[in-house]
Order: structure tokens, then sequence, then C-alpha cells
């Protein structure tokens, strides 16, 4: 009896596993794994191979990067703007699971935590955009400061790199809120008291209790926004105008407008390395927060 | 007042004001969709003048309507084949599970950018080429995920013994399916298709890169005339796409209760 | 004939071999109880029959008809769960009826047999509630109904009572009892409560890392257990082992215990089991009845437990236990020496 678990015990037939998983994965194959292939196959060509032109295989899509100060200004500048937004996000946000998590009870919780988390299923396009009422000049928020402080005059904030910055911490501050809440609620408020009655400040509590065991959900709200972040073309675009130059948008520019394939394959899977690299590199630390 | 209600209330305040951050300019743009003034002046005066031009807009309307063809036919396959998938996990154990497992996770943590452009790049490759049938091919990708992790977890409350007792009083396999299993996934299901219903609805990056001039979907073309510069109709039509958004999602609320502590 | 038979089934899991060479009749229209700790396969044994799973090797016959080949929905066998598996999304009386709706009886003959099963366990009137409205109690009983509506070959119980709390485990005991004679259906019941199987079957088979320990009927078992394991896992024993001497159980020191049969003859030596409330404690240098057996042993503890006293006794740095009836006689004190007697007939010679 022993050797039965609650679900996983079943020994399937090949046949069955096909059938269930078959479609899923035939899908997945055909849209993400063979495409992602597909692409690294094409940062090593000298030229989409197309029609009539010569692609013979090379490296230079990736010595451009590494030759050219621009590529590699470029890649810093969005690891820069990852940086700054996860940080914004996680101290705006974690606060915010916080006092949904422990402040806040029953269908009230339920129902903020709706709210909070909502925006992120809707339209991430719409919601950037919504930014421009705001922020344009003459827009909502300069009538509203230059109402209370007249002689502030023109804001000048579209168009500008904390644009690009408020638009992106908007689109992903409910990921680090929806994580956070999550590890936190996990916790168990008896450990909480059990630590005030062994007479442990608030502030101990935060540094040795909460932020260790929210830890897990802190850097995976981290990961899941600092990832997209650097790979934004969208929102650098609309809110940030000439200034909204980024790794992301070179890339896009390469499929869409430059028609170099083979280096905006590269420059894509240079920026997924690098990615993979600051983790790895990260990883230790990670670690000792998770405890 | 003592401390702690002070703490409390100090707290609400805060959660009132990241709220605000979070609902404000949405709010604002919708508010501006019925002001007169092509230049946003305040104060509004009311119209619905850019709602009716919506209806003339016939690009813009085929659009949507792409844009709701994909996301029924995205939720029912998602739903399809991401149940199948999540039942397989829960039932059975078998070499490469977990292999299996974490290979969904492609889909949600690769920049969108890149699985876009590298859908771009294979499809045009193999002749497939762009269109809706490249968008349908994409966005079923991308929810497939999270049908699974929404299914999983409704099926992981899920007493196997159930099956077994329905068997044992002899129900075949599919009066099993039938009358025991998905009454009980019901709730799930519904959620899972209402979540890719969402996901499809409101991508854009993907789209972006596999539309073709004249067959797009609402968010492209909302971007393509973001670019262009901003007008009135645009605030008209994103305020319906976010509201069509929000009602899906308050339904996806209302029968998986997300949030809860179950 | 067997209302259930097993020959020689054994099943594997992996590493794991649940079920060894297992062999095993059920008869007719009684009630079984599959004993054991967990782990011992009388799980997998029941979930065999149920055909949740097929052996890998042997037969199974119900019926007197092999049922290898046969899908666990068809071969009409009823099963009760350790969680009772009621249906959340049907009501009482739809649980109940779930498998004469499957057999296709008609609408007018599965309300009447529902409505009897309910009758059977005392549910009637509670058809239109749902499992979750119903106490812990209750969802067994439906459970019950649920599985002896379609008039099974055999009812499997598995566990059916560990969930309840003991006094109502007790009440549903004697339930569970009545019902199955009154219906006169062959019950196999899984359990790894001693006392349970003790009370409610008619026929305990024990079992053992996958292996029939032994089997017959309660009393025999506990009288006569075949096994040192059997011996104190159904009721508590004193065992003692030694070299055999002239048919008697050397303990050493010239102490030798004359079992109730002769040990095996081949053995060199022997290990017999003794109950404790065969024993007797006396006092020190009391001359035994002839033929009896005894031994000296220090009082190290007496327990009171009412309506009987335990003795913890030191003998050899081992410990005895001996059960008394407290007839208001001398108690000994801790620290007493004393002399422990008892039949030779209560010396059952068991495998170590």
């Amino acid at each position: 009896m022993a050797a039965q678990s609650a679900g996983g015990g079943g020994r399937p037939t090949v046949r069955t596993l096909a059938t269930l998983l078959g479609p899923a994965y035939v899908w997945l194959l055909l849209t993400i794994f063979l495409p992602l292939s597909a692409m690294l196959y094409f940062s090593f060509l000298s030229d989409v191979p197309v029609g009539a032109r010569e692609a013979e295989l090379t490296l230079e899509n990736y010595a451009a990067f590494f030759e050219r100060d621009f590529y590699r200004s470029l890649m810093l500048r969005s690891f820069q703007l990852g940086a700054v937004v996860t940080g914004l996000c996680l101290l705006i946000g974690f606060p915010c699971a916080y006092i949904l998590a422990k402040s806040i009870k029953g269908r009230a919780r339920e129902a903020l935590f709706l709210l909070v988390i909502l925006p992120f299923w809707t339209n991430a396009l719409v919601r950037v955009f919504s930014w421009t009422m705001v922020l344009r000049g003459n827009g909502v928020l300069e009538r509203a400061v230059n109402a209370v402080f007249p002689e502030v005059g023109p804001l000048g904030l579209m168009f500008t790199y904390p644009a690009i910055v408020v638009g992106l911490v908007h689109s992903y501050l409910p990921y680090m809120i929806l994580t956070c809440y999550v590890s936190l609620q996990a916790i168990d408020d008896d450990v909480i008291d059990a630590a005030r009655a062994l007479g442990a400040g608030w502030g101990t509590i935060l540094r040795r209790l909460v932020l260790p065991l929210a830890a897990p959900g802190m850097i995976a709200g981290a990961v899941l926004i600092f990832v997209p972040v650097i790979g934004s073309f969208m929102e650098p675009r609309i809110l940030g105008g000439t200034q909204g130059t980024f790794i992301g948008t070179v890339i896009e520019d390469q499929f869409t407008a430059v028609f170099n394939w083979p280096l905006g394959a590269a420059l894509s899977f240079l920026m997924l390395g690098f990615v993979l690299a600051l983790f790895a590199l990260a990883a230790p630390a990670f670690r000792r927060l998770d405890g | 007042m003592s401390g702690a209600r002070r703490l409390a209330l100090l707290g609400r305040a805060y959660l009132a004001l990241v709220l605000l951050f979070l609902y404000a300019p949405v709010i604002v743009m919708a508010l501006m969709s019925f002001n007169r003034s092509p230049f946003y002046t305040l104060p509004i005066r009311w119209t619905t003048d850019w709602y009716v031009k919506l209806a003339d807009n016939d690009a813009l309307i085929a659009a949507g309507l792409n844009s709701l063809l994909i996301a029924v036919v995205t939720a029912v396959l998602a739903t399809v084949l991401g149940t199948a998938a999540a039942l397989a996990f829960r039932r059975y154990d078998f070499p490469g599970k977990r292999l299996l497992q974490m290979l969904l996770l492609p889909p949600i943590a690769i920049p969108w950018l890149i699985v876009g452009t590298a859908m771009l790049v294979f499809f045009f490759w193999i002749g497939l080429g762009r269109g809706l049938h490249a968008m349908l091919l994409g966005h079923v990708a991308l929810a497939l995920p999270y049908v699974v992790v929404v299914v999983s977890a409704r099926l992981s409350a899920f007493n196997p013994e159930l099956e077994e007792a329905a068997r044992v009083l002899g129900a075949g396999p599919w009066q099993v399916l039938r009358h025991v299993t998905l009454p009980f996934l019901a709730p799930g299901l519904v959620a899972a298709a209402l979540f890719a219903f969402a996901v499809s609805f409101d991508q854009f990056v993907i789209s972006y890169f596999l539309a073709v001039p004249g067959v797009s979907t609402l968010p492209v073309e909302i971007y393509t005339a973001i670019r262009k510069g901003f007008t009135p109709e645009i605030n008209a039509i994103s305020t319906i796409v976010i509201a069509v958004s929000t009602l899906v999602l308050v339904g996806v609320a209302r029968v998986y209760r997300f949030g809860s502590a179950r | 004939m067997a209302a259930v038979s097993v020959s020689g089934v054994s099943k594997r899991f992996g590493p794991v071999q649940a079920l060894d060479g297992v062999s095993l009749d059920f008869a007719n229209g009684g009630f079984f109880a599959l004993l054991g700790p967990s782990g011992c396969g009388k799980t997998t044994l029941l979930r065999l029959i149920a055909g949740f799973d097929a052996p890998d090797a042997g037969q199974i016959g119900i019926g007197g008809e092999r049922v290898d080949g046969t899908p666990v929905e068809r071969r009409n066998v009823g099963m009760m769960f350790q969680s009772y598996a009621l249906f959340p999304n049907m009501t009482v009386a739809d649980n109940v009826g779930f498998g004469l709706r499957v057999r296709s009886v008609p609408w007018p003959e599965r309300r009447r047999r529902v409505g009897e099963a309910l009758d059977l366990v005392h549910l009637s009137g509670l058809g239109d509630r749902r499992p979750h409205q119903l106490s812990g109690g209750q969802r067994q009983r439906v459970a019950l109904a649920r599985a002896i509506v379609i008039a099974p070959r055999v009812l499997l119980l598995d566990e059916p009572l560990s969930a309840l709390d003991k006094a109502l485990r007790v009440s549903m005991q004697v339930e569970l009892r009545r019902i199955q004679r009154e219906v006169g259906i062959t019950t196999i019941f899984v359990t790894h409560d001693q006392e349970e199987a003790l009370s409610l079957s008619d026929r305990i088979g024990i079992l053992r890392d996958g292996r029939l320990v032994q089997e017959g009927p309660p009393r025999a078992l506990y009288e006569r257990p075949a096994t040192a394991f059997a011996a104190t896992f159904l009721g508590e024993a004193n065992l003692f082992a030694g070299p055999v001497d002239g048919g008697r159980i050397s303990l050493g020191d010239g102490a030798a215990l004359c079992p109730s049969g002769p040990p095996d003859p081949g053995a060199a030596t022997a290990t017999v089991a003794v109950r404790p409330e065969k024993m007797r404690v006396t006092a020190a240098a009391t001359v035994p009845e002839t033929g009896w057996n005894w031994l000296d042993a220090v009082v190290e503890q007496h327990i009171f437990t009412g309506s009987s006293l335990t003795y913890l006794l030191a003998w050899r740095g081992g410990s005895l236990k001996v059960f008394e009836q407290t007839l208001g006689e001398a108690v000994a004190v801790p620290g007493e020496a004393v002399r422990v007697v008892w039949r030779p007939e209560h010396t059952v010679p068991v495998m170590p």
C-alpha cells in the first residue's frame, strides 16, 4: 500500500501519454522550440537565406556586438533600466503585498488583491498608452501640479527616461505584488507572534523572519520583471520617443525595418546569454536569501 | 488612537495610493475618450462622438473581429490541449515528466520580443508566412502554460479515489470522465479558458511580428495608430479593450476565486 | 465454494515487493479481516481483487470465475474507500444510485433500491443532501449504501473506520456487522487495528511484508499464533527462546519451560509465546502446581487500570508483562521478588 501515491502511481501506456501530451508538446515544438532553434541558426548566418541570396556560416553578427560600442552601451542601458524598474517594483510592491497579506482580512483582502493584480491581465499596450494622457504636455499631471504650484510651469515628462520607467513600473508592479503576496501569505502568523513573544522588535522580525521567508517570492518577482523589461520595445517607443532607444528597440528594428535578421537574432541570444550569466552570478546571493 | 491602529490606517492609505497609481491613468484615458476636444482640453465637454466614429473605422472593426476570433479559438484549443497535458501530469509518473513540465516555462519566461521574432523567422523560413493562422499558432503556445497551471491547481484538489469509486460502481472510462472528473474540473476549465482568452485578446508583441498589413489585431492597430499620433479615437477603442478584458477577468475571479487562502 | 479465491498472487511496485505468493480463500457470506502493519500489502491485495491493478503472478477468482482480464467496472464488486470518495457534485441519492444509473437500471426501480439502501443504513430522508452537509458517520453510511446497492459479489472495505473518532468507530463496527449479516454479503475488510479485526470478523488473515503469516478464526489465531510476529501483533505476548532439551526449552540456570506441544523436532532452539493474562504472579518461592511452568522475576512497576492490573517484571535484563484481574488480593510492590507461574498448555511454540 505504501507503493501507491495519491495520484501518480499509475503506469501509463506510451499510447495514453502520447494522446494526452502529444498535441500540446507538438504545438510547443512547432511554435516555440523549433523557432528558437531556427533563430539560433540564423544568428550564425551572413545573410537571410531567401531566394538567390547566398548565406554562409559566420561569427560576424556576434563579433559586431563586441566591436561596436553602440550595442554594448545599449545593452548596458537596458540592463540598467531593468535594474531600476525591478528595484522600484520591489520597493513599492513588497510593502503593498505585506499589508494585503498580514493587515487586511477576509473578503476585503480578496477584493483588494483582485483589484491589484487585475491590471496585469488587461492590455499592457493600452495601459502604457494611457500614461501618455497623464504625462503629456498640458496633460492631467501637469495641470494638477500647476493648479497647486503655479510657478512650476511645464514638467516636460513625456518622451523622457523617467516616463519609460514610470510606464514599466506600472506595467510590472502587479507581478511583484502577486509573488510577494503568495510567499507572505504562507508565513504562519503564529511564527511572527512567537518572535514577538520572545521579545523581538519589528526591525528584527522583518530582517530575520519576514524577509528571509518572503525571499523566494521576491526573487521570483524580480526575475519575472527583469527579463521582460530588458526585452521591452513597445513601452520605450510610446513613452520614450527619441529617448527610447534600448537593445529591445534595436532588435525590433532588425526584424521590421532594417531586415538584418541574423544580427537581430545574434543580439537576441546575446541578451538571453547575459541575462542567464547575471542569474548565474546572482545565484549564490539568491541561495543565501533563500535561507 | 493606538500605535497599531495608526499603522493599520497608514497601511490602508498606502494601498490606496498604489491602487491610484495603477488605475488613475486608465481612468483618465477612459474619461478623455468622452471629451469633445481632440486636444484633451479640460474641463471635459461630454460626447460619445469618438465611439460613433469607431463604427466607421473599417480597419479597426476588422482588427477587432480578428482579435475576438483568435481569442475564442485560442481559448478552446489551449484549454483542450492544456487540460489533456495537466491530466497526464497529475495521473501518471513517467520518465521525462520533470523535463516536460520545465518546457512549459520558456513561453512564459523568454521575452516575447525574442519568441515573436523567432516565430517570424521560422514561419517565414518554412513557408508558413504571417497572418491570422500564424498569430493563432503563437497565441495558443503562449496560453498553454497558463492553462496547465490553472487546471493542475484544480486537479490537485481532486481525490483520485473518486474515479476509482466510480469505476468500481461500474462506470467505464468515458462515464467516469463525464460524471465525475469533468463536473469537478468544470470551474477550473472555465477559468482556464477565460485566462487563455485574456492572454490572446491582450497579446500585442507576438501579433505585431506576425501581422500582415490589412490582417491584424486590435492591439496592433492601436499601436500603429499611436505611432501615427494620439487621437481620442484611440482612447475610445482602448477603453473598450480594457473593459472587455476586465469583464473577462472578473469572470475568472468569480469561478476561480484566486487570492483566497485555499 | 469460495466467494473469492486468491492463489499464488505476487505484485511488485518498483523496488517494493508488495505481495509475495499469497493464497487465500474467502468463504461465501463470511466477514474476513486482512490485518497487518502499514506496508504489509493488505491494501494492495484488496486493490488486486477490485481490479485496480493486475497481479504479476497468480490468479484471482470471484464467484468461481477467473477475473484476470476483467476490468474494474465489470467485476461487480462493492468497495468502500478510506476517504469514502463520495461524489461532491451529486446528492446522497444520486451517489447511492450512481452504480445503478451506469447499469441503466430504469428510474422507478432505481429509486426503490436507493430508498431501500438508505433505509438499511438508517439514512432515509437525507437523500437530497449533499455530501458536505453530512457528518463523518453519515458519510460513511452513504458510502456503504452506495457500495451494496448494486448487489455486488463481494464487499471490499479499505480501513473504512479509520477516519472516525473512537466512540463513533465502536458504534459503526456494530452497525457494519449488522448490515453485513442482514445482506449476507461476503466482506473483506482491511485494517491495521487488531481489536477491530478480532471483534468484527469471522476469520482473520495476518499479512507481513507481502506474505500471509497466518489465517484462521480470531479465537484460534489468538490462542495458537504460528509465529512470534502473529503473537505480538494480535494481542500481547511474552516470548522465550532457548535450546531444546528433551522436549523442554532450556532457559539456562537449570530453568526450563514445558511447551504445549512438541517443538519442531529438527530444530536445536525453539521460541514460545505466553499471553500476559495466562500468567500469575505469586509470592517468591511458592511451589508451583505439578507440571506448571515457572520463573522468578522482580516487580518493576504495577499499573492499575480498573478491572485489571498490569505488572511489568524485570527478568534477566529483559521485561515481562502480566495481566491480573483485580480480585482484591495482595498486590506485589515494586522491588519485590516474585514467582510467575502458568500452565504448560499456554506455552505456545511459535516460529521465531
